[in-house]
C-alpha cells in the first residue's frame, strides 16, 4: 500500500487538482463549476492509475508481462507508463481502426517501449481488441497478467478496477472538504464507467451530493448510441452481469458514439446497482453536444480535455443555470484532449506562412 | 438420469476409441446448411454433434468462429429455429448425442427455463455455456439438470488443480477441455500431456480438448493425452474458404479424423 501511495506521488503526480472554473461558471450563469483533472496525471489520463495498481499485483504474483486492450490508445499509454518503469514488458492489443485514428498514442506507446498488436475484428471497437488480450492471456498466463481497460470485465477486475480508481473520489473529497464545499451534484462520463465509479466511490453515502453519470446519445440521439445504462436491458457481457445493449434474440448492439472511450455496449456491474438503488442516475448528451461543451471549456479556462469529458461538461452546461451561484457541481475531466488533435488538423500550408 | 451421453460416460474408461466431437456453428452460411452438414459429420465418424449458437460478440472463440458467427448472424438464427433444426435432424438420428454451446446472453434474453425445455423437447442432450464460469451457474444448472440434461463443464489450462475437482465432481456426460482453440499460440504439447495425466486422476469421465486441430495428425497427437478432441474452427475454416462442394470436403476430413484417431488409438 505504502508503495502504491508512493507511486501514485512520484510517478503519476498525484493527488490530481480539483480546479474552480470561475470564469466559466460566471458565464453559464449559475452554479459554481469544479473539475477534477485527470487530464493532469502521467499520461494524460486517469487511466495510468488503473494501470499502476494491476502493474503492482502483476509485479508482486512474479509476472513479467502485461497483456491489455487498448480503444483509444490511452490504456496502452498507461500500461506502457508504469509497466516500463517497473520493468514489466508490456502488449497492447487494439483494433485496426482505432489505431488509425488514435496514432498519436499508438506512436507514443511505441515510445514507452509497448508491443502495440493491431486486431482486425469483424466489428469496431474495443471487444475484438479486448478478446485477443483474453486469449494471449490464457495460453501465456504463467509469465502474464491481464490488465484490463474496461470497468465491465470478469470478477474480479470490477473490483480491482473500482478500488484502484477510488483514490480520484477520495483526493476530491478531500479537496472538496479542505475548501468548506459542499456539493450539490458530481457528474463524470460513463462508458465502461470505471473513471465515474473511481469518482463516485466517495460520495455514496446518502446524504452526499446527486450522482450523475453521462452517456453518449450518439450523433442524433437516434438508435445508434452508446447508452447502456438508459436503453439496455439486463444481461451478460464480457463477463459483467449488468445492463447490455442487446436485441430481442440477446444479440449485443454495436455502441456508438465520438469519444470512442465511451462506446461500449455494457457499463461495470456496479453502475447497474447503483441505479437499481437509486444512489445514482444515469442521462444522455447527444456528441455535437460534447464537443461544443468541451470547446467552451477550452476557450473559457484554457482546459482542453478529452472526447468523453465532454459528455460530463454538456450535462454541466445544462445544470447549471438551474442552480444557484452558491451550489458546487464537480465534473469530472476523464483525460486531456492531445490525443484527438487529429491530422486533419494540421495547419494548412497557408496558416504555416 | 440418462440421455444420449450416458453411453459415452458407461463405455469410459475401458473404451479404446477416441471420441470425435464435431462442431458447427448453426446457421453458417445457411440454416438448412447446417442440418446436411450435421449429416455429413455423422456419416463421417462423429461421436458427439456440437451445434454452436450464433453470437454477435463472441469473444472467447477464435478468429474462424467469430467470423462465422458473423455470417450466421445473417441468418438471425432464433431458439425456435435451432430447435427445428435439432428435431428435423433427431428424426433421421435418435443416437447420436447433441451438445449445444452459447454464450450466457442469449439464453438470458430466451429465458433459462424456456430455453432448456425447448432444447430438451427438439432432441439436444447438452449445453455448454460459453461464458458461464461454475460458481455462477447455480441456477441453470438446476434448470438443465430437471430436463434430464448435462451442463458441460469446460477447463482451461488456468484451472487451478483444486477447482477442477470441484467441478470434475459434479460434472456428467464429458469434461471440455479448452485449450487454446483458435489460436495460434499454445500450451507446448509436453505440459498438455502433464497436465492431462494430472487432471485424469480425479475423474471418471473422458476429457475431450479443444486444441485447434487441423489435421487427423493433430488429432491423433491430442488424443495422447485426452480422450477425445473437439473440432469445430477447421470445419468453419473449411466451410469458409475451401471453394465448392463443401459436403464432401467435410465428409472427407472429418472421415480423416476418424481413421487417425482409431489409427493412434490402436498403436
Amino acid at each position: 500500500m505504502r508503495r502504491r501511495d508512493q507511486w501514485r506521488r512520484s510517478r503519476l503526480g498525484r493527488p490530481t487538482p480539483l480546479t474552480h472554473l470561475q470564469a466559466w461558471s460566471q458565464q453559464l450563469g449559475g452554479a459554481q463549476l469544479w473539475v477534477k483533472r485527470e487530464d493532469l496525471c502521467a499520461g494524460g489520463s486517469f487511466c495510468t492509475t488503473s494501470a499502476l495498481t494491476q502493474a503492482l499485483l502483476a509485479k508482486k504474483m512474479g509476472k513479467r508481462r502485461l497483456i491489455g486492450e487498448t480503444a483509444t490508445g490511452d490504456f496502452g499509454v498507461a500500461l506502457g507508463t508504469v509497466g516500463t518503469a517497473m520493468g514489466l514488458e508490456v502488449v497492447a492489443f487494439m483494433g485496426r481502426a482505432s489505431m488509425q485514428r488514435e496514432w498519436l498514442n499508438v506512436t507514443r506507446m511505441r515510445r514507452l517501449g509497448v508491443k502495440v498488436m493491431s486486431v482486425d475484428g469483424p466489428s469496431r471497437g474495443r471487444s475484438h481488441a479486448m478478446a485477443e488480450a483474453m486469449r494471449r492471456f490464457s495460453v501465456g498466463w504463467k509469465d502474464a497478467f491481464y490488465a484490463t481497460s474496461s470497468l465491465a470485465s470478469p470478477q474480479p477486475y470490477p473490483e480491482i478496477v473500482a478500488r484502484a480508481l477510488s483514490v480520484i473520489g477520495e483526493e476530491c473529497r478531500r479537496q472538496v472538504e479542505a475548501k468548506g464545499l459542499e456539493l450539490e451534484y458530481v457528474v463524470a462520463p460513463v462508458g465502461s464507467g470505471s473513471f465515474a465509479a473511481g469518482l463516485f466511490s466517495a460520495f455514496l453515502d446518502e446524504d452526499g451530493p446527486q450522482l450523475v453519470g453521462v452517456q453518449s446519445a450518439g450523433e442524433t440521439g437516434g438508435s445508434r448510441h452508446a447508452a447502456s445504462l438508459v436503453y439496455g436491458r439486463p444481461g451478460v457481457h464480457q463477463g459483467t452481469h449488468s445492463l447490455v445493449l442487446q436485441d430481442e434474440e440477446g444479440q449485443i448492439i454495436a455502441p456508438h458514439s465520438a469519444a470512442w472511450g465511451l462506446a461500449m455496449s455494457v457499463a461495470g456491474p456496479q453502475h447497474a446497482r447503483w441505479l437499481q438503488q437509486g444512489k445514482a442516475h444515469y442521462v444522455t448528451v447527444v456528441d455535437d453536444e460534447a464537443e461544443e461543451a468541451r470547446r467552451q471549456l477550452a476557450a473559457a479556462e484554457g482546459i482542453w480535455a478529452s472526447p468523453e469529458s465532454g459528455y460530463g461538461l454538456a450535462y454541466a452546461v445544462k445544470l447549471a443555470p438551474t442552480l444557484h451561484p452558491d451550489q458546487h457541481v464537480v465534473v469530472g475531466i476523464s483525460g486531456a484532449g492531445i490525443r484527438d488533435l487529429d491530422v486533419e488538423e494540421q495547419p494548412s500550408d497557408e496558416e504555416r506562412g | 438420469m440418462r440421455n444420449r451421453l450416458s453411453p459415452l460416460e458407461e463405455a469410459f474408461p475401458k473404451r479404446k476409441r477416441p471420441l470425435l466431437m464435431t462442431g458447427l456453428v448453426v446457421g453458417d452460411p445457411f440454416l438448412e446448411a447446417t442440418e446436411d452438414y450435421m449429416r455429413t459429420v455423422v456419416e463421417a465418424g462423429a461421436d458427439v454433434v456440437e451445434l454452436i449458437m450464433p453470437f454477435s460478440d463472441a469473444a472467447y472463440h477464435g478468429p474462424v468462429l467469430r467470423r462465422a458467427c458473423r455470417r450466421a448472424m445473417s441468418e438471425e438464427v432464433s431458439w425456435r429455429e435451432l430447435e427445428e433444426l435439432i428435431a428435423r435432424f433427431r428424426e433421421v438420428n435418435g443416437q447420436t448425442p447433441i451438445v449445444v454451446a452459447s454464450y450466457y446472453n442469449r439464453i438470458i434474453a430466451r429465458g433459462m427455463k424456456r430455453c432448456v425445455e425447448g432444447l430438451r423437447e427438439a432432441g439436444a442432450d447438452a449445453v455448454v455455456v460459453t461464458d458461464l464460469p461454475d460458481e455462477e451457474a447455480e441456477s441453470f444448472r438446476r434448470q438443465v439438470e430437471e430436463h434430464q440434461m448435462v451442463l458441460v463443464q469446460t477447463v482451461a489450462p488456468t484451472t487451478p488443480t483444486r477447482r477442477f475437482r470441484r467441478l470434475a465432481s459434479r460434472a456428467r456426460g464429458l469434461l471440455l477441455w479448452t485449450g487454446h482453440s483458435g489460436a495460434e499460440v499454445g500450451v507446448e504439447i509436453d505440459e498438455f500431456r502433464q497436465r492431462l495425466k494430472e487432471l485424469r486422476q480425479y475423474t471418471e469421465l473422458p476429457i475431450v480438448a479443444s486444441m485447434n486441430v487441423e489435421s487427423g495428425r493433430d488429432a491423433a497427437v491430442v488424443t495422447e493425452a485426452a480422450h477425445g478432441v473437439e473440432v469445430s474452427s477447421s470445419l468453419a475454416w473449411l466451410i469458409e474458404g475451401k471453394g465448392p462442394n463443401i459436403e464432401e470436403r467435410l465428409q472427407a476430413f472429418v472421415a480423416d479424423l476418424r481413421s487417425s484417431l482409431d489409427a493412434g488409438a490402436g498403436q
